[in-house]
């Protein structure tokens, strides 16, 4: 296939990048709206106490000051920050503005006024008095007899069991190891923090400017908190500066909104990088305990894990997020058993919310560094005891029988050994110097979109062609950074024959575009991607309609020829499309546009298998990962450039995630200030040149063939680079991030 | 539409050395003197903590100089360190600052960053502090009264954020011996990551060295980030004084860092780590002087955990 195609799988810039690099792109921090106010939010210093009582006097005493909120003229009514359709299972238990702070950048209160430097002035005026509570800092800690309970209901959120297939009769000559891999809270470190404009006319219509990754949940919670009709709020998607899942829940919108709706005047709110650290969400802190059993040749008979995951101070979709944890290793492994126990559990610290990939990070981090373990114990090659467990294309995974599709993961992991030298490296004594040098391999699955036995995926897309015959796709598509609008560009290019730079893509607006769950869950190029090219298929069979009309002939004789719609009888005499737009249009009286709706039909595996090279200062504790190499089953790269930036991006995500990312708190639950400076994300001047394998073949029923990218690419990077260091120093450190401190204290 | 009540500040930028006396003469408590602001800036966002005078060195090209003058080295205040990070005179005569300034943040931070800055800032991190100790440098000021004075950097940098300067009086220069040929010097620098990285550790040494003999005469070191304040380490360079530079001295060095961190931070969680990293820096600083061939610390006994 690839060979007939034109414009797919080549390298293309994306579609934003000339504004990105001048500076041009208007992100909602940009935008001025006539009597737009600004809204500064006071977030709470204790993690946990009630709000005993708020003078505001002297800030509503500040020139240029119009309103303070908080729990005293807000409404209580709890919601769920998360919710994306109306009747979705999700705890409501979050207040627009809190009486019982539960974390330490909880919302307590808002100025809004006429200036950020007045709001921010006047936020320092008002007098708060808490009556504290005694925080609650870690999951063991919440689930400790006696523990204070944070919501009504108890600390523990959350408990469930997925269990699936049987453990084969013991021989007695099995291996078992048992890991607990502990990963800390995370910021999404998207360079755009939080931000977002309602504005509410004189009409009671709500319209709200925001870098969200779902207009139609923001309108849900939005339109449901506040007691509208969804027709009474807009949301219109700008431009963002990145997400990485940061993005998807409604932080700032409710807020914002209620803000808007009660003063009747645009109302902005931005957060600074502390504020949206502590107060926006986190990755959570989780701990997952391994115990993998296999027999002597490596071949594994069972599978049980326990995560106690830490939801911070509101539910949100920690449950949801924990149970995709129990959903990615049998995608990975053939294995006869699968036992996953998980406990979900509110703490007084920062939210936890979605981060890339959705627990398949956490949950493959535990497996693999497990996975090394076991090698160990065995005295086999990891890699070869991978191999003998990997999933096969066309399997059925064990825990829900899905199909993972043509599943190329063994096809990652063969040849990336031989490009790695992974048999020859992997031999490399780490020596007995300052400086050890080891190799680390990972693989990870993931999956192409939401579609499962409970949740369905589809996208809906419009297409009109133009009377020059360029054309418009309407979508709800909501850019994060990925090039996703270039994706749809090009396979519309493809399909309809005509350059990318004729197609025209629409990003989401709750009131113009089509219905789209939103831009997460690996589901844009899968599902999207499909939607784009069925709508491109429809617009085809629309202009064969039109020609068949005007030309006075069968629909079934024309076809597509050279760029010209012909009929087969009779070569050479036909319509150039735009032709038959413009006699459509002068001589029908109709227009030539279509809307199609695609429905997932599979949800396959997303594979990939990852190498690093480390060399770890035995005296600093510092680690240098010094070569890099991701191979990952994409199906089929549609921006082949792109796919390549998007593996790059997140290895060094990844890494930071292995070595230093880390959102810290004190022992009062407070978040180490600091913004940047203090939570360190890898640079530049410590990536390795990250190598990037990518594994094309037909066979899923993506466009072209194309599965997803922008999640499984960070999914095994974490344990690759900790097997690394681990073998580099003959250690078995499994609580992340390996900072200098905890490599040197377990050399010591 | 915006009202701007919520803030006054005004703003001098004296533009000669009898301006900056004026400016400095308005002076209180509230006044702050802002260089290249990569500190500043970023706190006076914070509201509530507005100065009510900001005084500018920006308009004061005469600050910024390394100069030899006879046997000192002269470094005016608002010297960048991406200047301080190229001159050839200081990597000539004092090359350990020069080194220290190639380490702080970015290329962006350097640009604009000035020596002066990072003294008066006084973080005990600041990356300059343990190579101007190192050199024995003396801080030169002038005041609101157009008074100028001389005193030691350890009279100037007394604690984490805490200087003696008074509110009207703004460091204008730096100075210490030129290093001569007989003298070596090196800094080195431990973060939490390669660049743009506050520091958790460094050190400054500046060593005169026999070459006839290969006997050290005299050695300063200075550590930073381990205190409150950048300081010498007096028992190592009297331990140091006298012996052959070789691996000994190496490890001499390393000991005396370890306890002399022992000393200064007694409490702190990040001890243990902090002495034993200690080790891996004080033999990059010893190997980067170049008095012997490359040495290593001997094998730490490293015991790796039992596999499960």
């Amino acid at each position: 296939m690839t060979d007939e195609l034109r414009v797919v799988g080549r390298d293309h810039p994306i579609a934003d990048a000339a504004l990105k690099v001048s500076g041009a792109l208007v992100y909602a921090t940009d935008m001025r709206l006539p009597r737009m106010l600004y809204a500064k939010l006071l977030l709470s210093p204790i993690a946990h106490g009630r709000v005993a009582h708020i003078d505001a006097t002297e800030a509503l005493a500040l020139p240029g000051v119009v309103a303070v909120f908080s729990h005293e003229n807000a409404p209580q009514r709890l919601y769920s920050r998360y919710r994306l359709l109306p009747d979705q299972d999700c705890p409501e238990d979050e207040p627009l503005f809190a009486e019982t702070v539960r974390f330490a950048g909880d919302r307590v209160a808002a100025v809004v006024a006429e200036g950020l430097d007045i709001a921010a002035a006047a936020v320092r005026l008002l007098r708060v008095q808490y009556e504290e509570l005694p925080a609650v800092l870690t999951a063991e800690e919440a689930l400790r007899e006696g523990a204070i309970p944070i919501h009504p209901g108890g600390n523990l959120l959350s408990e469930f069991e997925h269990a699936a297939g049987e453990r084969p009769e013991a021989r007695g000559n099995e291996v078992t190891v048992t890991v607990a891999t502990s990963l800390p809270r995370a910021h999404h470190a998207a360079l755009e923090p939080h931000s977002c404009i309602a504005d509410c006319d004189a009409s009671g219509k709500l319209t709200m400017w925001s870098p969200t990754q779902s207009v139609f949940g923001a309108r849900t919670v939005v339109a449901d908190l506040l007691g509208l009709s969804y027709s009474q709020v807009r949301v219109i998607k700008v431009p963002m500066g990145g997400s990485f899942g940061g993005k998807q829940e409604f932080t700032l919108e409710p807020v914002t909104a209620f803000m808007a709706m009660t003063l009747r005047r645009p109302v902005r709110l931005a957060l600074e990088r502390e504020e949206c650290i502590s107060s926006t969400m986190v990755r959570g802190a989780s701990t997952s305990t391994v115990r993998v059993t296999a027999d002597p040749a490596g071949v594994l008979k069972d599978l049980e894990v326990d995560t106690l995951f830490d939801a911070g101070a509101y539910g949100t979709s920690s449950i949801d997020y924990v149970d995709m944890m129990t959903k990615k290793l049998t995608r990975l492994y053939r294995v006869p058993q699968y036992r996953h126990h998980c406990r979900v559990v509110y703490t007084t610290t920062p939210v936890a919310g979605g981060c890339r990939a959705w627990g398949a990070v956490d949950i493959t981090a535990p497996m693999e560094i497990a996975m090394d373990r076991l090698a160990g114990r065995l005295g086999m090659d990891p890699v070869e005891l991978r191999l003998k467990n990997l999933v096969e294309p066309f399997d059925r995974e064990l825990l829900t029988g899905a199909e993972l599709g043509d599943a190329r993961i063994r096809e990652c992991l063969v040849r990336g050994a031989e490009a790695f030298r992974w048999d020859e490296r992997v031999q490399q004594d780490p020596g007995r110097g300052r400086y050890r040098r080891g190799v680390g391999v990972a693989c990870g699955a993931h999956k192409n979109g939401m579609l499962s036995d409970t949740f369905p995926d589809f996208s809906t897309m419009t297409l009109k062609m133009n009377e020059d015959g360029s054309v418009a796709l309407g979508a709800s598509l909501h850019e994060v950074g990925c090039g996703a609008v270039t994706a749809m560009r090009l396979i519309v290019a493809e399909e309809l024959g005509i350059e990318p730079e004729m197609v025209s893509v629409t990003e989401a607006d709750s009131d113009l575009t089509p219905y789209d769950f939103g831009c997460y869950g690996s589901r844009v190029t899968y599902v999207c991607g499909a939607a784009a090219r069925q709508t491109a298929v429809a617009l085809k069979e629309r202009l064969l309609e039109v020609a068949a009309v005007l030309m006075g002939r069968p629909v079934a004789e024309l076809c597509f020829r050279g760029g010209r719609i012909e009929a087969a009888s009779a070569p050479g005499e036909g319509l150039a499309p735009a032709e038959a737009v413009m006699a459509a249009k002068t001589v029908l009286h109709e227009d030539v546009s279509v809307q199609s709706t695609h429905q997932a039909t599979s949800n396959p595996g997303a594979y990939s298998a990852q190498f690093a090279e480390v060399v770890v200062d035995t005296w600093t504790g510092l680690t240098r990962v010094t070569d890099f190499l991701a191979v990952g089953d994409v199906g089929r790269a549609i921006n082949r450039a792109m796919v390549v930036g998007q593996y790059q991006g997140a290895v060094q995500m990844g890494i930071g995630f292995a070595l230093c990312e880390e959102v810290g708190l004190d022992t009062a639950g407070r978040v180490v200030p600091g913004g940047f400076k203090q939570y360190h994300v890898v640079n530049t001047p410590d990536m390795p040149d990250v190598k990037v394998i990518l594994v094309e073949h037909d066979g899923d029923d993506g466009p072209y063939g194309a599965k997803s990218v922008g999640e499984i690419s960070v999914v095994p990077t974490v344990p690759a680079v900790v097997n690394a260091v681990n073998r580099a120093l003959g250690t078995s450190l499994s609580d992340l991030p390996l900072t200098p401190a905890k490599v040197v204290a377990a050399l010591r | 539409m915006a009202v701007r009540e919520a803030r006054t500040m005004a703003v001098a930028v004296p533009t000669t050395r009898d301006d900056l006396v004026v400016a400095l003469g308005r002076a209180t408590t509230d006044t702050r003197i802002i260089a290249g602001g990569t500190d500043l800036v970023r706190s006076l966002r914070v509201p509530g903590d507005e100065p009510d005078l900001l005084i500018s060195l920006g308009g004061l090209r005469g600050l910024s100089y390394v100069r030899l003058d006879g046997a000192t080295v002269r470094v005016g205040a608002t010297t960048t360190f991406t200047e301080l990070q190229h001159d050839p005179v200081l990597r000539e005569h004092g090359l350990c600052l020069a080194l220290a300034a190639s380490t702080i943040g970015s290329a962006q931070i350097r640009n604009v960053g000035t020596v002066g800055g990072n003294i008066a800032n006084a973080s005990p991190c600041a990356d300059s502090a343990p190579a101007l100790v190192a050199l024995g440098a003396d801080v030169t000021t002038v005041d609101g009264a157009g008074h100028t004075a001389t005193r030691p950097l350890s009279e100037v940098v007394l604690g984490p954020y805490h200087t003696s300067l008074a509110c009207d009086e703004a460091i204008v220069e730096f100075s210490f011996p030129a290093l001569g040929p007989t003298q070596r010097t090196a800094f080195t620098k431990i973060g939490s990551r390669t660049a743009v990285t506050v520091a958790r550790l460094t050190c400054a040494i500046v060593a005169r060295f026999d070459a006839a003999s290969g006997i050290l005469e005299e050695v300063r070191v200075g550590l930073g980030a381990v205190g409150a304040v950048a300081f010498r380490v007096p028992e190592v360079e009297e331990a140091l004084r006298g012996q052959r530079a070789d691996a000994e001295a190496a490890a001499l060095l390393a000991e005396g860092c370890v306890r002399a961190i022992g000393r200064s931070i007694p409490d702190r969680p990040t001890l243990p780590y902090k002495q034993h990293a200690a080790v891996g820096l004080a033999y990059d600083t010893w190997n980067a002087l170049g008095l012997c061939p490359p040495c290593a610390p001997a094998a730490h006994d490293d015991r790796p955990e039992e596999v499960a």
